[in-house]
């Protein structure tokens, strides 16, 4: 049984009133829906925050899906605006700001894992950060999700061929500004 | 989710990400599931599936759709067309000629 077969099973039986056939799908694509917010958003909380409201209206609207073996997709979609509408709610809020994600003084105990931890996500949100949004969601799926490069193509609406385009290009962008980052 | 049909082969090493996991935590998966149930449960059961006969119909390829709607307005257009001429045809070959219908009369004189 395909993953998209499950999904149809389990979206049927989540509309005939079974929850926690929904909660079955929260957790088979919990991973998809934060690697894209976060590509977006660019902030793990934050990302965190639109996945589960993605899910949310999900659940809501999960009637007018059509096709339900396409729930995956669908909520990607859901993923997609709510983390544009966040994204355009926090500019208005302040200016974005990646360094915020260093908790303070985490500078002073590099040695503390928790903070060495905090530090080499900053790091990675920074680099990620100057990557386009496609290049963004290209690599978070391809080398966090390890998606295959046609599912990726489909959800981000480019050729095979432009994915791995852009998977290289964000590989070799992220490899040059973290290896700097290391440097100093 | 890590699939399992990943064909992302390619030859240059993958970028490291794993401080972005989002199951470094061990727990973060099912207190993110709790988080969403919690307030999926606030919101009841989601819509019921719509009950309209011809729901799956909406489904169908929109071309197609408007293709057969198409064809539908010129088979009914046609009907019509066709009778109309039939109607408006000359029941009589006097009729086609243009005869004057004083002449047809049954017993009539030249005035």
């Amino acid at each position: 049984m395909s993953i998209d077969d499950r999904d149809e099973e389990l979206v049927r039986r989540t509309l005939a009133g079974d929850a926690m056939a929904y909660a079955s799908l929260v957790r088979r694509h919990r991973r998809a829906a934060l690697a894209r917010a976060l590509a977006i958003v660019g902030d793990t909380f934050e990302a965190e925050d639109v996945a589960q409201d993605s899910f949310v209206q999900g659940y809501e609207q999960l009637a007018t899906l059509r096709d339900h073996a396409r729930f995956g997709t669908w909520l990607l979609t859901i993923v997609h605006r709510r983390s544009l509408n966040a994204l355009r709610s926090a500019r208005r809020r302040r200016a974005v700001d990646l360094d915020d994600a260093i908790p303070d003084g985490a500078a002073n105990t590099a040695s503390d894992v928790v903070d060495a931890t905090h530090r080499s996500r900053a790091a990675l949100l920074a680099a990620l950060a100057s990557l386009s949004p496609v290049q963004r969601t290209v690599v978070l799926l391809a080398d966090l999700e390890e998606w295959p490069h046609d599912r990726i193509a489909a959800t981000v609406g480019c050729s095979v061929v432009m994915s791995r385009r852009h998977l290289s290009d964000a590989r070799r962008r992220l490899r040059e500004l973290l290896t700097q980052e290391e440097r100093r | 989710m890590t699939a399992d049909h990943s064909d992302n082969t390619d030859i240059e090493a993958r970028a490291t990400l794993r401080a972005l996991d989002p199951d470094l935590d061990a727990g973060a998966s099912e207190r993110f599931v709790s988080a969403v149930m919690s307030r999926v449960a606030l919101v009841g059961a989601p819509a019921s599936i719509p009950t309209d006969p011809l729901y799956g119909l909406w489904s169908l390829p929109r071309p197609l759709l408007l293709a057969a709607s198409f064809l539908a307005l010129a088979a009914i257009g046609a009907a019509a067309g066709m009778r109309r001429g039939r109607d408006a045809a000359p029941a009589t070959i006097a009729d086609a000629t243009g005869v004057p219908r004083v002449f047809l009369a049954t017993g009539a004189t030249r005035p």
